[in-house]
């Protein structure tokens, strides 16, 4: 057995063993080694984070609206540090609890690969978060004026990433492993294929990342040397083709939910996880590091072929939705709509494709603003798409249900304001060429009504988790065991599988489906 | 005393390579980490021209021998994952005390090579030496803990022809510092 590995409980008490202590609450939640309540309180922190880095942009916003600069000096500082947080604190650990509690499921194992280690993941990443959230408070962070707190964000950023590294291996390591035999990765659900291929993308390219955290660190830099370390080695990770790494599993989780929606199976399955995949490939960003490289014909030419995975998902999900009459829902809305980030997303690479053709710049966008909004449709699109998923397996991971129409509408806020941010941001940036500042306070409003929208939205997710668990507990207490609400979409892949039917056997991307299927044709 | 037996639950089945592809997709991060490392540095060299180590000499041969040494910690790796896979344990531990050894000498010879190179961190050159050089050096006693533990486990008898899993994911891992310190090598020592 292995050192990470959770010790299966082999002792047995004799009559004279004293009685084991009771653990508190606080120490069973200290100690879990349960992959489910680990993933639980990766979404429930990453969620919280989420808000306060939405709460910050909310500030410059304001701050940009107002122009009275109530934030002095602090303004470049927290835009960047609220939107690296968004990601690092936010969507992709977001994206890794569900993961880390969903991908054992859908693959028919009794738990995550080495689960300590995912409970080290979660520590870690919540405690060089705390670090992040100190050093933002103090001039620190990325752009921070104070070299101390600019020295800790820097080191807080290298212990997030690799936290987050070690949670993508064991997802990784859980979707081969792991799978029950039959399965093949052909086979894989498409949210588990999705956080594979993302798990290996997130591993390389955050690895990347922490080597200039290292440079950083080792340079002993300035505060002013800190922002050129962040420019020239981490910024890269903010755009395009990078930034798409952050929505990998989305693809994976409207893959997912609209089949059992429509409890028909995708047809050419394949060719999904095919698109799935070329979108992983095209968000490899660690070899366009260089700012030159934003010249080249290879980053023109990634940016241009990144719609073409998400345009074919859309394709092929609504080819599917044509023929299958579509429960209507958060799940779905949500899993939809984050597409339509994506695409949002990838206009706003497309026109710095244009204007980066050749060499300098061909209609002089405004960079920053171009590169923001690119960044902050995809970071939607990731929160969307993750709210989607969390609507979509509420019975396994909290209980119960979703209440509709409440999840599907704030769904559509959190999608709405998403989209207005990336929207005004670019803009923003086709307004103000050659460094213009024109309507600026009008754009840094907008932006904040944009991000306020998302704040709500996300603070409307947290109490619909927190009400379905409460409610969920409840009937726990009554002793309700209702099939319909453990299943309720009546779902086709295998973690929707009941415990008290038959084994079922998988030879499909959908086993259930094929189980349904196999007793029709045995009753007829 | 049959019924205490027989009230044990089964044993948690070990699943096979799952610490070789765990080992595989971590190595990924820290081969990433070298290699942006390496491509850093010699974007900076390419960058400073003629001043770049204008005022250090790096001798070639402690990099020559620690490249020596480390391509014979290789064979010598392999052979412990071919013992355990034939259930000869004592050559395995054999070859991984050997393997160790090789790894401690080569950590001396570093550290002898930074006093020979005499670099001042100030130097324009001094953070991305170190940074390179410093994080394989780090690599070299992740690998060289990553034996001791799995040798502390084959101690224990958890490891045999039937679950060599440990030995190889350690061999893993051992392969991959090798081989990013051959490109360290060339990119650092031999192209200067």
């Amino acid at each position: 057995m292995a050192l990470t590995e959770t010790r299966p409980e082999t002792e047995t008490e004799g009559p004279t063993a004293s009685p084991r202590p009771t653990p508190t609450a606080l120490e069973r939640l200290v100690g879990t080694g349960s992959y489910a309540s680990i993933g639980r309180l990766y979404i429930g922190f990453s969620l919280v984070f989420a808000v306060a880095a939405g709460v910050v942009r909310l500030l410059v916003g304001l701050d940009i609206a107002t122009d009275n600069g109530f934030l002095g000096s602090r303004v470049p500082m927290l835009n960047a540090s609220s939107l690296l947080a968004l990601i690092l604190l936010g969507a992709v650990p977001f994206l890794l609890g569900l993961a880390i509690s969903v991908v054992p499921r859908q693959v028919g194992s009794p738990s995550i690969a080495f689960p300590r280690a995912a409970a080290l993941s979660f520590w870690a990443w919540l405690i060089t978060s705390g670090i992040f959230i100190t050093s933002v408070a103090i001039n620190g962070g990325v752009l921070g004026g104070d070299r101390a707190a600019a020295r800790l964000g820097n080191v807080a950023i290298g212990g997030v990433m690799a936290s987050l590294v070690l949670g993508a291996v064991l997802v990784a390591t859980t979707v081969v492993v792991h799978r029950p035999m039959g399965m093949r990765l052909a086979n894989v659900p498409l949210f588990s294929w999705s956080m594979l291929v993302g798990s290996t993308i997130w591993i390389a390219t955050f690895g990347s990342v922490i080597a200039h955290v290292i440079l950083g660190q080792v340079s002993h830099l300035s505060a002013e040397g800190l922002v050129e370390n962040f420019g020239s080695g981490i910024y890269w990770l903010l755009r395009g083709p990078a930034i798409y790494m952050v929505a990998i599993p989305v693809l994976g989780i409207a893959g997912d939910v609209l089949p059992a929606m429509t409890g028909r199976r995708l047809k050419h399955y394949g060719v999904f996880q095919g698109l799935i995949g070329a979108f992983a490939v095209l968000s490899f960003g660690a070899w366009a590091q260089l700012p030159s490289s934003v010249n080249t014909v290879v980053w023109a030419g990634f940016a241009l072929a990144v719609a073409l995975p998400i345009l074919g998902l859309l394709g092929g999900l609504a080819e599917s939705l044509r023929y299958g009459k579509a429960k209507i829902n958060g799940a779905l809305v949500c899993s939809l709509t984050s597409l339509l980030l994506l695409l949002g997303g990838a206009i706003g690479g497309v026109l710095q494709a244009f204007d980066t053709l050749g060499t300098g710049y061909l209609f002089e966008f405004g960079t920053a603003a171009l590169v923001t909004g690119q960044a902050y449709f995809v970071v939607a699109g990731a929160l969307v798409g993750g709210i989607g998923g969390l609507f979509y397996w509420s019975t396994k991971l909290w209980g119960g249900p979703a209440k509709e129409p409440i999840a599907s509408g704030l769904g559509v806020l959190v999608f709405l304001g998403g989209g207005l941010i990336g929207t005004v941001l670019i803009v923003q940036a086709i307004v103000q060429r050659n460094q213009e500042t024109t309507a600026n306070q009008f754009f840094g409003a907008l932006s904040s009504v944009g991000i306020l929208l998302v704040v709500v939205g996300l603070l409307g997710v947290l109490a619909q988790i927190a009400g379905i668990a409460r409610h969920a507990h409840d009937d726990d207490e009554d002793g309700a065991d209702d099939r319909a609400e453990r299943d309720p979409w009546n779902g086709l892949t295998l973690e929707w599988a009941d415990p008290a039917d038959e084994l079922v056997t998988v030879t499909s991307p959908y086993p259930l489906l094929d189980a349904r299927e196999g007793d029709e044709e045995g009753s007829k | 005393m049959a019924d205490a037996m027989l009230a044990l639950p089964p044993a948690v089945p070990t699943r096979r390579r799952e610490l070789i592809i765990a080992t595989a997709f971590g190595t990924t991060a820290v081969v990433m980490v070298m290699v942006t490392l390496i491509g850093a540095y010699l974007a900076a060299r390419s960058g400073a021209g003629a001043e770049w180590l204008a005022n250090n000499d790096i001798p070639l041969t402690q990099p020559n021998m620690q490249l020596l040494t480390l391509g014979m910690s290789v064979v010598t790796m392999q052979w412990a994952v071919y013992s355990i896979n034939r259930d000869d344990r004592g050559h395995t531990y054999l070859a991984l005390g050997v393997t160790l050894l090789l790894g401690a000498a080569f950590l001396n010879q570093s550290t002898f090579l930074y006093s020979q190179v005499e670099m001042e961190l100030a130097q324009l050159e001094g953070p991305l030496f170190y940074a390179v050089t410093g994080t394989h050096f780090a690599m070299v006693i992740a690998a060289m803990v990553f034996i001791v533990l799995m040798g502390f486990r084959a101690l224990g008898g958890q490891f045999s022809s039937r679950q060599p899993d440990g030995i190889a994911a350690a061999a893993v891992f051992w392969d991959a510092m090798v081989a990013v310190y051959a490109v360290v090598w060339i990119a650092v020592y031999v192209m200067k």
